[in-house]
């Protein structure tokens, strides 16, 4: 029987094995192998010793000071290579979901597609939907999310009406690797940015939830104008979460009326 | 003690559910068939994700892989605290 795809990318949300889902869980179990970005090793454990599938750990393709676009290209090349020699599915697991804020998963599908082969993608739990649990978040009042870096770059405009979620704040301001901490010039210029659209004494939050289902999840409050005092305690996966500053009024007054109006109702419906 | 002995805690964790209620009220209980010492109990009742990462060996591990789009024109593709912030002021300052 053909295989009905070669290569699974799928996201292993991030409370260890806690987190699989059935279909994530069921890919792992038909894999010849198994490529993993999730560094805790309980996991590991768990699809080399219970499923019996060989894991490869594709954390040390990660050099410091390496550029982290060339290492996701290897990566990439690695998984692609693998499954064009395997009589089985091959998988490549990762932290989180597999298309929030990952550049290998984007570089195999596009790969793949190129040599011919079959990808399925299966979503995993991000640590932005464990944040909004956590911090009680519903996105239906408006949201802006940006990869920290990317945010800076191209100078999004952000509505401060509108909350807004920095990501991977830990690695800001540069697209090389490194596992050192961050000095407090780090924070400068978005601090300075920052301060174009909100108050000197805003008050922000460096998020982070827990991976362990008996640890706390971090929720610290500071003053945006003292950004770089935080340097210390920012870490690769915090995000960065601006409350909005003011409230957006109601635009539409006629509308507003109407979404309560049973004649409008009947307007609008068949 | 080893390491092992921790991951071990860890992998109870994630499997067994009343160990992991018990770890989580009970957790002197919990873990008293693990020989762990006082400071890796410590470390566990602690909640300090940060200090059990370091006590395992993990400390400083990424956990997460960057977009890293930069090298691309385009893209493809009050205090908060013990609080959530549906419940606090949506308008934090003026």
């Amino acid at each position: 029987m053909p295989l009905p795809f070669h290569i699974y990318v799928v996201g292993l949300g991030i409370v260890g094995t806690r987190q699989l889902t059935k279909e994530v869980d069921f890919a792992l179990r038909k894999s010849e192998l198994v490529f993993l970005l999730f560094y805790q090793k309980v996991l590991h454990d768990y699809i080399q010793k219970e499923l019996r599938v060989p894991v490869i750990d594709l954390h040390e393709e990660y050099t410091e000071g390496g550029d982290r676009l060339e290492t996701y290209h290897k990566m990439a090349k690695r998984v692609i290579d693998a499954a064009a020699t395997a009589s089985r599915p091959v998988t490549l697991g990762v932290y989180g979901h597999p298309t929030v804020f990952v550049t290998p998963t984007r570089l195999i599908q596009e790969e793949a597609s190129r040599r011919g082969f079959r990808v399925k993608v299966l979503p995993g739990l991000s640590s932005i939907d464990c944040i909004f649990a956590e911090i009680g978040f519903d996105p239906g009042t408006g949201i802006h999310m940006y990869e920290a870096t990317d945010f800076l770059l191209r100078r999004f405009t952000p509505d401060p009406a509108v909350p807004l979620f920095l990501w991977q704040i830990g690695a800001l301001e540069t697209g090389l690797y490194t596992a050192r901490p961050s000095r407090g010039e780090r924070f400068t210029r978005l601090r300075e940015y920052l301060l174009r659209f909100y108050p000197y004494d805003h008050i922000v939050y460096l998020l982070r939830t827990a991976t362990y289902p008996f640890t706390r999840s971090e929720q610290h409050a500071f003053r945006l104008s003292d950004f770089e005092k935080q340097h210390s305690r920012v870490d690769p996966i915090h995000t960065l979460y601006v409350p909005p500053a003011r409230e957006q009024p109601l635009q539409d007054l006629e509308l507003g009326e109407q979404v309560t109006s049973k004649e409008h109702l009947e307007k609008i419906v068949l | 003690m080893s390491h092992q002995q921790l991951e071990e805690v860890i992998r109870r964790s994630m499997e067994d559910e009343a160990f992991l209620d018990q770890l989580i009220t009970e957790p002197e209980e919990a873990l008293r068939d693990f020989g762990l010492t006082e400071d890796e109990v410590r470390v566990i009742t602690s909640g300090d994700e940060i200090r059990l990462n370091e006590v395992i060996g993990l400390g400083g591990r990424t956990a997460c892989i960057n977009a890293n789009k930069y090298h691309h024109s385009q893209h493809k593709g009050g205090t908060i605290t013990g609080q959530k912030p549906d419940l606090l002021p949506r308008v934090v300052s003026e």
